[in-house]
């Protein structure tokens, strides 16, 4: 607003009458909270300071409370058992693909077979802890990390052994799968938990406009299209051993090394040094953006005294569709 | 930028190989892979959009306890833009009361979106809202991309103000102006002084009709002339007025004092200068009404507690340039400046009328001392300083100064019934 003192402002009451014309360009309102009488002793401070505390109070929602209000953000917490479980039961199942049976008791296999069992169990009742935030924030990243180390020893466990042809066998696809479901477990969790930080704060600070679930949806429709191309690139990964065993000798070919785990895992290292190698030219190579800074002019003039004023950032050339604005003395 | 999670996700890429070739083990073999590949693809899947913005401010000028609201106005000019924090930096004295300057946006293209918050601001200051910041990441929250658009807006924080009723403050060397103080003499003004013997050109409505039936001879009443005085105000923001508390100190309490002054003084009609001094001396020449009220309103929102210029200095500098027996008011705490005695006795010779209002810094410590929960120490040290205080003060008022000892407990209004009395 444009009073008649030339510029944006607002005047406590007590000093409305100073001046016998009231401003004409609209009402010059008292801000509120204006204390114009000051502190009024010790028990007065305190009572102000009291009730600015009460004023700045805000409630701190339940996570239950920002579960109903964002709905999407259930849909994440389902996905997070989703994978779990699915991680879990894979863990299991390539164990027992791996012996094509359940080992008989007393045996070695039998001993490998219970631990994948008894870590994969551990790794989802910690899960499951962590995905219900039991015992608060803290205790759901400890739980977080320590299901992911329980379901990766479980995994571990579950012996495969230096496979003949690994690509011909289906616990070795499975594998991928496993990859794809452990990744995107973590993942949810950890979504949500950001989520539901993000959801407290917009509650707390009753953001209307704030469209959480949008930025849910997409996270989940994106990350998943993400986390499936991942997938594919790592299954390629895996069977790119062939790629090296049609270019070496057939000595080196058709060893047991290269068609075994070890195979897969030379296949990785030989990869990632290439690729590792290409990121580190390709980003000192890769020139710094510039950003330059102009001003444009988005607003009807003299609506505003003080703008709108507009930075572009990351573009070029300001508009050329308006008008520079005039700031009042 | 790599954030905790990708650092984490690397060391488990690179460090599965290695349990998966001893274990003989496929399958962390491919939580290795799955891991480096999602980096990977995380570095490429993060770009900062072409955002506009702009800020538009309810008000840029406010006093203390005051609210404005700020529109920020983003619009997205590229491609989509994908997860992105906004976050509209602001100096940590002032409070955010309703909304939030900062969300995460998914702003598709050409849509724009507003963020809206109301600020408050309890002290008084020149602040500066901005830069933007802006960061965005990848959908995995794997990497990110900070940059801030250096756009900001500054708003003044102008001093309280108080409402006064009177204060006995007024030149012994009026200006001919008329204006709104009675000073004693015969002349233009609205209050009756004195009946006189009529003479001639003297004009026939001043006639006292009443006391001309009683006495027999023509007597004509007199008004009490007002008129302008020229009062200047003495501030010390010296680095010695922040003892306290951020928001109790002298020069936080010593700019409210001022600014409280100076809007009685101008709504009197009077003529009022303000010397600042602390690191440098700034002075706002005499003037009188709305103008000079929001450029000293302005000043003191500018000023801040630094340097260490003695009284005796600027007085030596600006004496000469003040209007004679014109009344001066020092707000000082008077702490840290052996000249301030010669300064005051240099005043008085000149004959101007000199008023200290001097905010108790030991009070303020105590206070902050107190509300930090800190422990108070000795107290026989708290004694000394108060006593050495109260000879300081002595001192002044030998001078024939009016010295007022402001307990920061007291409002500025009962401090001013002290002057008064």
């Amino acid at each position: 607003m444009q009073g008649q003192y030339g510029y944006n402002q607002q005047m406590p009451p007590n000093m409305q009458g100073i001046y016998p014309q009231q401003p004409q360009g609209g009402p010059i309102q008292a801000p509120q909270g204006v204390q114009p009488q000051g502190p009024q002793g010790k028990a007065d401070m305190q009572a102000e300071i009291d009730a600015r505390g009460k004023s700045t109070h805000v409630r701190i929602p339940s996570r239950e409370e920002i579960l109903r209000k964002y709905s999407k953000l259930s849909l994440i917490r389902t996905f997070a058992f989703i994978f779990l479980f699915v991680t879990v039961a894979i863990n299991v199942f390539i164990s027992i693909m791996a012996k094509r049976a359940i080992p008989p008791a007393g045996t070695e296999a039998f001993m490998m077979f219970i631990m994948v069992v008894v870590f994969s169990v551990i790794g989802l009742v910690l899960g499951i802890m962590s995905i219900m935030n039991i015992l608060g924030k803290n205790f759901s990243n400890i739980f977080t990390m320590s299901s992911a180390i329980m379901l990766l020893a479980g995994a571990g466990c579950s012996n495969i052994g230096v496979l003949l042809n690994p690509a011909s066998r289906a616990e070795f696809w499975l594998s991928a799968v496993f990859a794809f479901t452990f990744f995107m477990y973590l993942e949810y969790i950890h979504g949500l938990n950001r989520y539901l930080e993000i959801g407290e704060m917009a509650i707390m600070r009753n953001l209307k406009d704030f469209d959480l679930n949008a930025v849910i949806s997409r996270y989940i429709t994106f990350g998943f299209v993400i986390a499936l191309i991942t997938m594919v690139l790592t299954a390629l990964i895996m069977v790119s051993y062939v790629f090296f065993a049609a270019v070496t000798p057939a000595q080196f070919a058709e060893s047991m090394e290269l068609n075994s785990v070890y195979g897969v895992a030379m296949a990785e290292a030989v990869i990632f040094t290439f690729l590792g190698i290409a990121l580190a030219i390709y980003f000192s190579l890769k020139p710094k953006k510039q950003y330059q800074k102009s001003e444009l002019m988005l607003g009807t003039p003299g609506t505003q005294p003080t703008g709108p004023r507009v930075d572009m950032y990351g573009q070029d050339a300001a508009s050329a569709t308006s008008a520079p604005m005039k700031k009042e003395a | 930028m790599w954030t905790k999670k990708s650092a984490l996700m690397l060391c488990l890429g690179a460090g599965l190989p290695v349990f998966a070739l001893v274990a003989k083990n496929v399958q962390l073999l491919a939580v290795s892979i799955f891991l480096l590949i999602s980096l990977v693809i995380g570095m490429f899947n993060n770009r900062l959009a072409k955002l506009a913005a702009s800020r538009t401010l309810s008000g840029e000028k406010i006093f203390e306890d005051g609210q404005i609201i700020v529109d920020l106005k983003l619009q997205n000019r590229g491609k989509r833009t994908g997860f992105l924090e906004v976050r509209d930096k602001l100096p940590k004295q002032l409070n955010i009361r309703e909304g939030s300057n900062y969300l995460i946006i998914d702003l598709k293209q050409h849509e724009s979106t507003t963020i809206r918050y109301k600020i408050e601001a309890p002290l008084k200051g020149i602040y500066t809202l901005g830069p933007i910041s802006i960061r965005s990441q990848d959908v995995f929250n794997l990497f990110y991309e900070e940059i801030d658009i250096d756009f900001t807006d500054n708003i003044s924080v102008f001093p309280r103000v108080e409402e006064i009723k009177e204060i006995p403050i007024k030149s012994r060397a009026p200006k001919m102006y008329p204006g709104a103080s009675p000073v004693k003499q015969p002349g233009p003004g609205s209050e009756f002084f004195l009946i006189r013997d009529y003479v001639p050109g003297d004009a026939f409505k001043q006639i006292n009709w009443k006391a001309y039936a009683r006495s027999g001879k023509l007597l004509v009443n007199e008004k009490e002339r007002e008129a302008v005085s020229d009062i200047t105000i003495v501030f010390d923001s010296r680095s010695s007025s922040a003892i306290g508390s951020e928001a109790d100190n002298a020069l936080i309490y010593g700019a409210r004092a001022a600014a409280t002054l100076t809007n009685f003084f101008l709504k009197r009609r009077d003529s009022v200068a303000l010397i600042v001094y602390g690191e440098k001396l700034m002075n706002i020449k005499p003037g009188m009404g709305k103008k000079q009220l929001f450029e000293i309103l302005t000043a003191l929102a500018g000023t801040r507690s630094e340097g260490n210029l003695p009284l005796k200095g600027v007085v030596d500098v600006s004496l000469p340039y003040m209007p004679r027996k014109s009344p001066i008011i020092l707000i000082s705490n008077l702490e840290n400046d052996d000249s301030i005695s010669k300064a005051c006795s240099d005043i008085r010779i000149l004959d101007f009328s000199l008023t200290v209002i001097s905010p108790n810094p030991i009070d303020f410590e105590l206070m902050a001392k107190t509300k930090a929960r800190m422990p108070i120490g000795d107290p026989m040290a708290y004694e000394i300083l108060k006593a050495e205080r109260e000879v300081r003060l002595e001192e002044l008022r030998g001078y024939g100064a009016k010295v007022i000892d402001w307990d920061p407990n007291m409002p500025f209004t009962a401090v001013l019934a002290q002057l008064r009395a």
